[in-house]
C-alpha cells in the first residue's frame, strides 16, 4: 500500500497541478432572454421564422453594443404548442435568469406564459397569438401582444365579405377547437350575423388533426356560399388541400381569416388562388415601408427566404425590449412595462403603438388575396394586398374588452 | 516553328464566355456556394464533451442559413457508440481521437482526417492521497484505449519516471458512470473531457483533486474532424466547405463568448444538446487552464507522425498508416 501511496504521490508531483478553484474569468455582463417558441408540432415551421427572426435581432442588436452595453444572450425551448409544455420551460426559463419571455404560435401556449410571467414579474412579449382572450380576458400587466387578434380580423374582413359575397350570404365555420379558434369564430359570427349573413354550419376540429374530409363532407352537404376555415399552421394546410380535393372550392367561395406565409408556401399559388385572408404584415410591405425593407432584406440575406408575419413579431419583440430597456434605463421589469404602455413607434411600417390599457399592439390589418399562379414570381410572392384597415378602427373598446390589468407592483 | 493566329471573332466570343463561366464558377466554388446542386446531406454525430462543442454551436447558429447542405445532427451517450455508428456508416462525420482514426484507417475503413477544433480540454482527476488505496498500480479511467487521452496520459507519467503496467494502469470507462467508479474505488483517478472531471471535482469536492497533465514539449492535438470517404466528392464540395465555414466561424465564437463571457451563450445552448447543469459549465470555463480552447487548426503531418509512433510503441497500431493519404483538404480542393 505504501508503494502505491508513494506512486500516486510521485504522481501528483510531478505532473502540473493546477486547482479548479482559481478566480474566474472576468466575465462582461450580459442580459437573458428565452426564446420559448415551437419548434415542433402543426406550428412548427412558424417557430422556426421565429426564431430565425430573434436571433437574428439578437445578433444585430449585439452587433451594436447590446442593450444598455450587455450582452444578449438567449435560451430556446421548443413548446411544442402544448400550454403544460410551455409554462414549464417559462418557469425553467425565468429560474436561469430570464429578463424577458417571449415566443410561442398558439394563444392558449401565449396564455399559459403569461399567467407565469404575472406571477414572477417578468416582462412576457407574445409571440403569434391571435385571440382576442391574449389582451383580453387573460391579459396580463407583465404581457403584450403585437400580433392583431380576431376581433381584428373580423372587423377587418366584415365588410369586404359583404361586398364581395353579399349581405344575404351563407356561411359555414371550421374552427380550431381551442381558444383561438373559438375566440376567431365568435368574432366572425358577430360580424356576419350584423350585417345580415346567416350560419349553416359551425364544425370545432381538433388541433393537430390530420384529415378534415368528415367535416368538409358536411360543409358541402350545408352548401353554403362561403366557408371559413379558422386553422393554423399544418391544420390550415391540411384542411385547404383536403377542400380542394373534394373540389369544394368550385361550389364556394373560401376565407382563411389568419394567414401566415408557411402555411401558403407548401401550398402554392395553384391552391391559394382566389382564397381571401387577413394579416397584420406581409413581405410586399417592403415596397412601401424603409423598416419592412430593412426587415426583408436582412432576412433574405442571412436565410435566403422572406420572412413571413410570424417572424415579423419576433422581429418587432426583440427590437421594442432592447428600445424599451434603453428608454428605461433599466432591465427592471416593471419600469419596461412602463416604457412599453402607451409607447408610439415606427419599425415595419407607419406609426404604430402598444395600448396602454390592455397591451394591445395597434397597427393596420390588410386584406389579401392568393395570386394565380400565372401572377405569382416566385414560392413566396403569394398574395396581393387588397385594402387594409385602420388599427384603432379595428381594436376593441374598453367596452368591447372590459379587461383590467393588474397594478404593476 | 508553330504558327500563331489572331481568334475569328465568334471564337474570341466564345471564350470570353467561357472565362466568365469559368471564374464564376470558379468564385461559387471558392465561397462554397453551388446553389444549383441538392442540398448534401450531412449527418453528424457528436458526444456530450466540451471538446465537441464546435459542431452544436455551429448546428445551432447556422443550420437555417444553409444553402447546400443539410445537417442531422445526432448526440451519443459514449465514445465506442459513436465510434461505432462511424464505423458503420450512421453518421457520417463526428470528431474523433486521431488515434482512433488511425485505427480505423489501418483496418481499412475509408476515414478523411480533417482539422482539429480544440486544444487541452483533459483533465485528471484523482483520489485524495489520504485515501485508502489497495497495494498495486495506479488505476486510470479513460475514454478508450484509442483516446488521445491515453497517449497524453502515457507519455506524462513514463517522463514522471512512472513505469506503465507497474506503476499505473488505464482501463476505459463510460463517460457517464466514470465518476461513479471513481467513487467505487474501481479506479484511482480519471483522465477524461471536460466537464466530467469538474463534475467529479463538484460532487467529491474534498474527496479528489483536479489536474492537467503536461504532455511535453509539443502539445499534440488530440482530435480531428473525421469523415466518411464516400461523402467527399466533387459534387458534395460546395456544401462541405459551406459547413467547414460555420465550424471555423463556430469556434471563433466560442473563443470570444468564453473568454468575454465567461460563455454565457454557449452554457444556454449546450442545454439543448448536452443537457448539462449551466453551473457545471460555468465551472468548467471558469478554469480556461482546464477548459478546452477552440480553432480550427490544419493538423501538422509531424504531430501526425508523433501519434503514430505513439501508437506504434504502444502497440496500438500494427499495421502502418500513410499520413498523407488520410488527409481531407487534398480531395477538397481537387
Amino acid at each position: 500500500m505504501f508503494g502505491a501511496m508513494v506512486t500516486l504521490g510521485r504522481t501528483l508531483f510531478l505532473v502540473l497541478l493546477m486547482s479548479v478553484f482559481v478566480s474566474p474569468l472576468h466575465a462582461a455582463e450580459t442580459v437573458m432572454v428565452g426564446l420559448n417558441v415551437p419548434l415542433s408540432g402543426s406550428y412548427a415551421r412558424q417557430g422556426e421564422d421565429q426564431l430565425k427572426a430573434y436571433t437574428l435581432a439578437i445578433d444585430l442588436l449585439n452587433d451594436k453594443g447590446g442593450i444598455l452595453g450587455k450582452k444578449i444572450v438567449y435560451a430556446v425551448r421548443d413548446t411544442r404548442t402544448d400550454p403544460v409544455v410551455a409554462k414549464a420551460n417559462t418557469y425553467e426559463l425565468i429560474e436561469q435568469g430570464a429578463q424577458l419571455i417571449t415566443g410561442g404560435a398558439s394563444s392558449a401556449v401565449a396564455i399559459a406564459q403569461a399567467e407565469v410571467c404575472q406571477e414572477k414579474k417578468v416582462l412576457f412579449l407574445a409571440g403569434l397569438s391571435h385571440s382576442n382572450a391574449t389582451t383580453g380576458s387573460h391579459g396580463h400587466r407583465y404581457s403584450f401582444r403585437w400580433y392583431n387578434n380576431g376581433h381584428q380580423t373580423a372587423k377587418a374582413m366584415s365588410s369586404v365579405l359583404v361586398e364581395k359575397y353579399g349581405k344575404d350570404a351563407t356561411y359555414a365555420f371550421l374552427y380550431a377547437d381551442y381558444n383561438w379558434g373559438q375566440t376567431v369564430q365568435q368574432s366572425f359570427e358577430k360580424v356576419i350575423l350584423k350585417d345580415g349573413g346567416k350560419i349553416v354550419l359551425n364544425l370545432p376540429t381538433k388541433l393537430g388533426e390530420k384529415s378534415f374530409i368528415s367535416a368538409l363532407v358536411k360543409v358541402k352537404k350545408a352548401q353554403p356560399d362561403v366557408l371559413v376555415m379558422i386553422h393554423f399552421g399544418e391544420d390550415m394546410i391540411n384542411s385547404l388541400k383536403q377542400a380542394t380535393l373534394l373540389k369544394l372550392r368550385d361550389k364556394m367561395a373560401i376565407v382563411v381569416p389568419l394567414m401566415e406565409l408557411h402555411m401558403a408556401q407548401p401550398l402554392g399559388p395553384e391552391i391559394m388562388e382566389g382564397v381571401m385572408t387577413s394579416m397584420c404584415w406581409y413581405h410586399s410591405l417592403a415596397d412601401r415601408f424603409e423598416g419592412s425593407r430593412n426587415f426583408v432584406t436582412l432576412f433574405e440575406e442571412r436565410y435566403h427566404k422572406k420572412p413571413g408575419n410570424s417572424a415579423a413579431t419576433a422581429w418587432v419583440n426583440m427590437f421594442q425590449y432592447a428600445d424599451a430597456v434603453e428608454r428605461a434605463g433599466s432591465f427592471a421589469g416593471n419600469t419596461v412595462v412602463k416604457a412599453l404602455e402607451g409607447h408610439h413607434f415606427t419599425l415595419l411600417g407607419a406609426d404604430e403603438y402598444w395600448r396602454d390599457w390592455d397591451h394591445q399592439g395597434i397597427h393596420p390589418t390588410y386584406i389579401a388575396v392568393g395570386k394565380s399562379p400565372a401572377e405569382s414570381k416566385d414560392e413566396w410572392d403569394l398574395f396581393t394586398i387588397v385594402g387594409e384597415k385602420d388599427g384603432d378602427f379595428l381594436a376593441r373598446t374598453r367596452e368591447e374588452n372590459p379587461v383590467k390589468l393588474e397594478p404593476l407592483e | 516553328m508553330k504558327k500563331y493566329r489572331l481568334l475569328c471573332p465568334w471564337q474570341r466570343i466564345l471564350s470570353v464566355v467561357l472565362l466568365v463561366i469559368f471564374l464564376h464558377a470558379g468564385q461559387a466554388f471558392a465561397e462554397g456556394k453551388t446553389p444549383s446542386e441538392k442540398p448534401v446531406l450531412l449527418r453528424i454525430g457528436y458526444l456530450p464533451v466540451l471538446a465537441q462543442l464546435p459542431l452544436i454551436v455551429s448546428y445551432d447558429r447556422d443550420r437555417f442559413s444553409y444553402q447546400n447542405v443539410r445537417v442531422e445532427l445526432t448526440g451519443f451517450k459514449s465514445s465506442t457508440a459513436l465510434e461505432a455508428a462511424f464505423r458503420v456508416k450512421a453518421v457520417d462525420i463526428a470528431y474523433l481521437p486521431i488515434p482512433t482514426i488511425f485505427a480505423m484507417r489501418a483496418e481499412g475503413i475509408n476515414v478523411l482526417m480533417g482539422n482539429s477544433l480544440h486544444q487541452g480540454g483533459s483533465s485528471l482527476v484523482t483520489a485524495s492521497p489520504e485515501k485508502e488505496k489497495k497495494s498495486s498500480a495506479t488505476v486510470y479511467g479513460i475514454p478508450g484505449l484509442t483516446s488521445s487521452e491515453f497517449l497524453i496520459i502515457y507519455s506524462s507519467l513514463s517522463r514522471a519516471g512512472l513505469s506503465y503496467g507497474d506503476d499505473f494502469k488505464v482501463v476505459a470507462v463510460q463517460l457517464d458512470s466514470s465518476i461513479e467508479e471513481l467513487k467505487q474505488g474501481h479506479v484511482d483517478g480519471l483522465f477524461l473531457p471536460e466537464p466530467y472531471p469538474t463534475m467529479a471535482s463538484l460532487q467529491l469536492s474534498d474527496k479528489v483533486q483536479l489536474s492537467q497533465l503536461a504532455v511535453g514539449d509539443v502539445e499534440i492535438p488530440q482530435a480531428a474532424l473525421a469523415f466518411n470517404s464516400n461523402l467527399v466528392t466533387n459534387s458534395n464540395n460546395g456544401g462541405l466547405l459551406e459547413w467547414l465555414g460555420s465550424i471555423e466561424r463556430a469556434c471563433r465564437f466560442l473563443e470570444e463568448d468564453i473568454q468575454n463571457y465567461g460563455g454565457a451563450q454557449t452554457i444556454l445552448t449546450q442545454q439543448l444538446y448536452f443537457g448539462f447543469e449551466p453551473a457545471l459549465i460555468r465551472q468548467s470555463f471558469s478554469n480556461r487552464h482546464l477548459s478546452p480552447r477552440f480553432s480550427s487548426e490544419k493538423v501538422a503531418l509531424s504531430a501526425l507522425e508523433e501519434i503514430f509512433e505513439k501508437m506504434i510503441s504502444l502497440k496500438l497500431l500494427q499495421k502502418s498508416v500513410n499520413a498523407n493519404d488520410m488527409l481531407l483538404d487534398p480531395y477538397l480542393l481537387q
